[in-house]
């Protein structure tokens, strides 16, 4: 289905003169589009995925997980992967190593919708704990304070449910909506995290508890991770601003469109793109400044791509980082069985979270620190090939009979950890496998820092102890080991003053192309503790600003 | 999204270079179910046609009738009919059939190959006490996960991939009519929400 946006759109000849060409239309593309736009300058978004509505969203587990319907089909859109880089690299299958939908709205379509912000010790937590040697651990150069203005703007431009918590950093506005329902699992939850003496709190998630910018309330449907909201009312860029980007008559999104090389003259500036459309034809889009927004897997495949006798190593890759320091975030999973139904299947997949070992402690003896949930553990599909506990049969009638048992009285409690910059970890061209378009395939190498895993196995305690504590008959989890598969593509251009150290300064700015912009998980410095889009969703709306800044006075 | 699930099912790429083509291992890493290696072949793919053969009066693609007939006595036997809904009554032998001839069709040789070895023992034909010994010894084979997971595709995907048939995950897994719900979900929400309201009175 063609999105109505899409025929009454402005558009713009390939002569015309504009100012931005964004790649990428995801958490932060459609943030820049609607930013930028809405500041007066002529905005062409370049999206390789289709342009959906929420007509198209369906509940097909096989076609979402394992065929690739919003990820990408694996046939044609190959990745690989290793885990030590003296391995040949493997051909992935699905789901991919590094999940990200392709699709206007990027993976804030898909996206489970947890909206956290950093706390301030995110920014400075290598000032405040020291070097952590053989890891690129470094401080941010900019502050919670200083984007603090922007975590509220993007709550309510976004349209986020949630309630103040014991633990969460200063806000100079409230949440914009109540939170959304509790389900049985944030009520056992809560039992459980309170007779430890921990303090959960409702969820902040980025689907709507009661109308808002018309768009309807929850239906509480049961597919939200992995899934496009039927009703708009999960708060993708798709939902939220890219209509309002397109509205100001000053931005063109063009669907289909996979970028290929960024192209720059004599001098060293960019002067645009270079995208095949739907049908493989190749276009120039010139544009005063180029942004990158592909997400932490695009954008640095797209500058190493862009590789010439003035920048041998990538473009804008003096650093050497670009692709460098990619961060997952650990992710636990411990599961509990209750006497009663809990009919997980229902709403959305998380409604109560817990932050109390946020913080690294020295005592633990390595560092890290983590968030945790209570949610479902996956749909019908998931639940069938692993979601039952140990001991019960995988086939026959027995497991016939327990599927319909488990299924409604089983929940999870799931833990979201950091992950540190290792140079080793990063996003290459593979050397041989191609895709579609005969761009290289993205090739991930990944290994989980030791520290990184003690942390994941410390929340797997936790978490067995708060299902132990909700009075669970039966707990068990998944075994910690090296993660082969991340949906948090972060780090790979990070931020940073010096330009020996990281590839874009404190406004998104290449140090090396001063027209060229990158925002998008590729910009943080750290992990977080989990849940990234709200970060890069605040980062976007600054650096919008910054870009309409330097715009305006001719600094481009 | 932000955890990484599931399982890894090895699907066809376009046409690795030879170097890659070999035995694509990659884990399933599942909770309960342990780890369960997979070990799939990544072969030429096969075109995909329809055939003169049928499977209950239903065209097979890829599969001829004695294949159908073996591949639904497997089906059956690994999610057996439970108050008359079951991985037969779902279509899983129709979903693996066309997907074989499509989305799998680089693993369809391997799949095939393990077919073959359960039809030269006559497994349709076998009492099911029978056939349920033979799957118990083969149960740590890459043929038996991998179908495995075919099964459960085909049982629990939408209709459009040919499986998903009777409403079988509604059925199965006894779940309340969707598309959309209001609270309470669950047992423990309800009781929450009643002491909430009967404190409310008092």
């Amino acid at each position: 289905m063609r999105s109505s946006l899409a025929e009454s759109q402005r558009t713009f000849e390939e002569s015309d003169e504009i100012d931005f060409v964004i790649v990428g239309s995801g958490a932060a593309g459609g943030v820049l589009a609607a930013e930028l736009a809405g500041a007066g300058f002529d905005v062409v978004v370049l999206e390789q995925g289709p342009w959906r509505t929420a007509r198209d969203f369906d509940h097909d587990e096989v076609g979402h997980w394992i065929m690739g319907d919003l990820t990408g089909d694996p046939r044609q859109d190959p990745q690989t992967f290793r885990s030590d880089p003296s391995d040949e690299a493997q051909i992935a299958s699905a789901p991919p190593p590094l999940i990200y939908a392709r699709g206007v709205g990027g993976s804030s379509v898909h996206f489970t919708a947890n909206y956290w912000r950093l706390r301030p010790l995110d920014f400075r937590e290598r000032s405040l704990l020291g070097e952590i040697p053989g890891t690129g651990f470094a401080d941010w150069p900019l502050t919670y304070e200083e984007l603090e203005p922007y975590y509220s703007k993007a709550e309510w431009e976004i349209g986020v449910s949630g309630a103040p918590g014991p633990f969460d950093p200063p806000r100079s506005r409230p949440y914009p909506m109540p939170p959304l329902p509790v389900k049985s699992s944030g009520v056992l939850f809560e039992q459980g995290a309170r007779a430890l003496g921990w303090h959960p709190q409702p969820a902040p998630m980025a689907i709507l508890s009661e109308e808002y910018d018309g768009r309807p309330p929850c239906m509480h449907c049961g597919y939200c991770m992995g899934f496009g909201c039927e009703v708009d009312a999960k708060s993708s860029t798709l939902a939220s601003m890219i209509p309002r980007a397109v509205a100001t008559g000053r931005c063109e999104v063009r669907p289909d469109s996979t970028v290929i090389r960024v192209e720059v003259d004599g001098a060293g500036r960019a002067t645009g793109v270079i995208y095949l459309d739907a049908d493989g034809r190749e276009h120039r889009r010139t544009a005063r400044a180029v942004v990158l927004a592909a997400n932490g897997a695009e954008t640095p495949r797209l500058l190493l791509m862009s590789e010439s006798s003035r920048f041998p190593d990538g473009l804008a890759n003096g650093s050497g980082l670009v692709g460098k320091y990619l961060m997952f975030n650990g992710q636990t999973a411990s599961h509990g069985v209750f006497e009663h139904p809990l009919n997980e299947y229902k709403s959305v997949q998380v409604t109560r979270i817990l932050l109390d070992f946020y913080e690294s402690d020295p005592a633990r003896g390595f560092y890290g620190g983590g968030g945790m949930d209570a949610r479902m553990f996956n749909g019908p599909l998931f639940f069938a090939l692993g979601g039952l506990p140990p001991g019960v049969p995988t086939w026959g009638e027995e497991f016939r009979r327990a599927l319909p048992d488990y299924f409604s009285r089983t929940m999870e409690v799931a833990g979201h950890t950091t992950s540190l910059p290792l140079e080793t970890n990063r996003v290459t061209l593979d050397p041989e496998i191609t895709d579609r378009w005969g761009r290289p395939a993205i090739r991930t190498t990944y290994r989980d820092h030791p520290d990184d895993l003690a942390m994941m196995q410390f929340f797997v305690d936790r978490g067995e102890e708060i299902l132990d504590a909700a009075g669970a008959s039966q707990v068990w989890s998944d075994p910690v080991g090296p993660q082969t598969i991340g949906a948090h593509l972060l780090g790979t251009c990070r931020m940073g003053d010096d330009p020996e150290a990281s590839v874009v300064d404190r406004h998104h700015r290449s140090h090396e192309v001063r027209n060229l912009f990158i925002c998008d998980g590729s910009s943080m410095v750290t992990s977080g503790r989990g849940q990234p889009t709200l970060t890069i969703q605040a980062l976007a709306f600054r650096a919008a600003e910054h870009m309409a800044g330097f715009a305006s006075t001719g600094e481009l | 999204m932000d955890r990484s699930l599931a399982p890894d099912v090895s699907v066809a790429s376009s046409a690795p270079p030879p170097s890659r083509r070999e035995f694509l291992t990659r884990s399933m890493r599942l909770a309960g179910g342990g780890w369960l290696s997979l070990h799939l072949p990544l072969l030429a793919s096969l075109s995909a046609c329809a055939r003169e053969d049928a499977l209950n009066g239903e065209p097979l693609r890829f599969f001829n009738a004695d294949e159908g007939r073996t591949l639904e006595a497997l089906v059956t036997r690994l999610i057996p009919s439970v108050d008359g809904i079951g991985a037969r009554e779902a279509g899983a032998v129709h979903f693996i059939d066309r997907g074989l001839a499509d989305f799998f069709a680089a693993d369809a040789p391997f799949f095939r190959a393990g077919l073959a070895e359960l039809m030269e023992i006559g497994f349709a034909d076998l009492p099911e006490a029978e056939q349920i010994r033979h799957l118990q010894g083969i149960e740590e084979k890459p043929f038996f996960g991998f179908a495995r997971a075919l099964t459960i595709f085909g049982t629990f995907s939408d209709p459009r991939h040919g499986g998903g048939r009777g409403d079988a995950i509604h059925r199965i897994y006894g779940m309340d009519p969707g598309p959309g719900f209001m609270p309470p979900f669950g047992w423990y929400d309800a009781q929450q929400i009643a002491a909430a309201s009967s404190g409310e009175v008092r």
